[in-house]
């Protein structure tokens, strides 16, 4: 059976050896570059701050206290990388600087939809024109689709004020989106 | 919004277009791998224990270089008019309403922008916040702090200034009237965390964070740690009126009652 990461963190505390935190990493490696691609819609900055807030995390391992989950503390030290990022960079709102999208697929659902490469270039510019607050409100709960709770732990907000920005993430993204959507 | 009027399992179209767009721009397997390559490298790099230490204490010097919290002190000639403003500013008299003592007046508001510039002005537009505490716990000077950006003038010009009040008020059975205890003005821009840590005269925590509706309303999140006889607690996440002053938490300890109000103003606002 595979060692929980609680095992493994006292794994590597007492031997010292990388081989626990290497598991960690792959472990860990596609929600947290999945959730830092959605809050800075570039993948090569993606790659960069995963980098950076699994760095950090390892450095601060001598203070987790292992009260909240090492992935919960995971994300919340990977969402203070991309804070701090946004900081350093002065773009928030961002312009998306990816890759260019793919072309269309076909027609259908909305499903279908979102691989038009029109409306994927509007999804980007709509989460773009978010605020950082209000982002990570909508990928954390509609796309990362945690509890509100758990968002909201994440975020170091009370569960109303990120039922607040979910809402309010949500009419912005709907206001930008609604010529796409069937509501 | 109320968690009976929103839940997370009424997905609808957007939640399916926003999932279909991230499984879309999902990482593939190779580089997820490479990333994970490189990630090891980087963990090599810098392994020891007593690495690791040094990796702290840069991160944590780096963080508060980022904010550097400036005393009062450093300038204080040039702020001297400003000071004294802040300790003549218009009190309620004793035995007013509770939430009067958190009220901002236009003069304090006229005060606030007045205080902002010239600190813009003094610091090379380089201020992030301005806080000025009164603790007449303490009966100690006024105290007044100002977190900078390190190195050149960020662009904050966008966002808008507020300023916020939170008052802690104090009253005993014995003598009915309301009295101030404690009195802490922020001001700060739309959408700016403050963190406040606690000083060695001063060991009062203070977090805020703002952002201002288009309607006007203003989401605030406030969280006052007020160490003492009576330790004080107050976390609150409210959608408040700007200027009308709002009581975030209450508290009894034997004898004495505690009330603490909030309030906010829009600096760019026109005043009457």
């Amino acid at each position: 059976m595979d060692a929980s990461d609680a095992e493994l963190i006292a794994a590597h505390r007492k031997s010292g050896s990388k081989q626990p935190l290497e598991i960690l990493v792959s472990r860990h490696l596609p929600t947290v570059h999945k959730l830092l691609f959605q809050m800075v819609l570039d993948h090569s900055t993606a790659d960069d701050l995963t980098q950076e807030a699994f760095l950090r995390a390892f450095r601060g391992l001598p203070s987790f206290g292992g009260r909240a989950s090492f992935s919960t503390w995971l994300h919340r030290i990977a969402l203070n990388t991309v804070y701090d990022h946004f900081d350093r960079c002065k773009r928030s709102p961002l312009e998306f600087a990816g890759e260019p999208p793919a072309a269309s697929s076909g027609s259908g659902g909305p499903e279908q939809a979102a691989i038009d490469s029109e409306l994927a270039g509007e999804i980007e510019t709509a989460l773009g024109q978010l605020s950082p607050k209000l982002r990570a409100a909508i990928v954390l709960t509609s796309l990362q689709q945690l509890e509100v709770a758990q968002a909201a732990e994440l975020e170091g907000c009370s569960t109303a004020t990120m039922y607040w920005r979910i809402h309010e993430a949500r009419k912005q993204l709907k206001q930008r989106l609604g010529a796409y959507l069937s509501l | 919004m109320s968690e009976q009027e929103y839940s997370l399992h009424e997905r609808d179209d957007l939640d399916r277009v926003l999932a279909a767009w991230a499984a879309r721009n999902a990482a593939d397997g190779e580089q997820l791998l490479r990333l994970e390559n490189r990630i090891h490298a980087a963990l090599d790099a810098e392994q020891s224990p007593e690495l690791e230490e040094a990796a702290i204490q840069r991160r944590q010097a780096a963080r508060w270089r980022r904010i550097a919290i400036v005393s009062l002190s450093s300038a204080a000639v040039l702020l001297v008019a400003l000071l004294a403003s802040w300790l003549t500013r218009s009190t309620p008299a004793p035995g007013a309403r509770p939430n009067e003592f958190a009220r901002i007046s236009n003069d304090d508001v006229a005060r606030k922008r007045v205080l902002l510039a010239e600190m813009e002005h003094l610091f090379d537009g380089r201020v992030e916040w301005i806080a000025e505490s009164a603790d007449n716990r303490r009966g100690a000077d006024n105290d007044i702090r100002v977190g900078l950006v390190e190195g050149s003038s960020r662009d904050t010009r966008a966002a808008r200034p507020l300023v916020v009040r939170l008052v802690v008020i104090r009253r005993t059975s014995e003598e009915r009237q309301w009295r101030p205890v404690r009195v802490t003005d922020v001001v700060l821009r739309d959408e700016q965390y403050v963190q406040l840590p606690p000083q060695a005269d001063d060991p009062a925590q203070l977090s805020l964070w703002s952002y201002v509706l288009p309607d006007g309303m203003v989401a605030l999140d406030t969280d006052l740690d007020l160490p003492g006889d009576v330790s004080l607690e107050a976390d609150s996440s409210n959608l408040q009126e700007a200027g009308v002053p709002l009581k975030v938490f209450s508290t009894h300890d034997g004898d004495a009652e505690y009330e603490v109000y909030q309030t906010v103003r829009l600096l760019d606002d026109q005043v009457g």
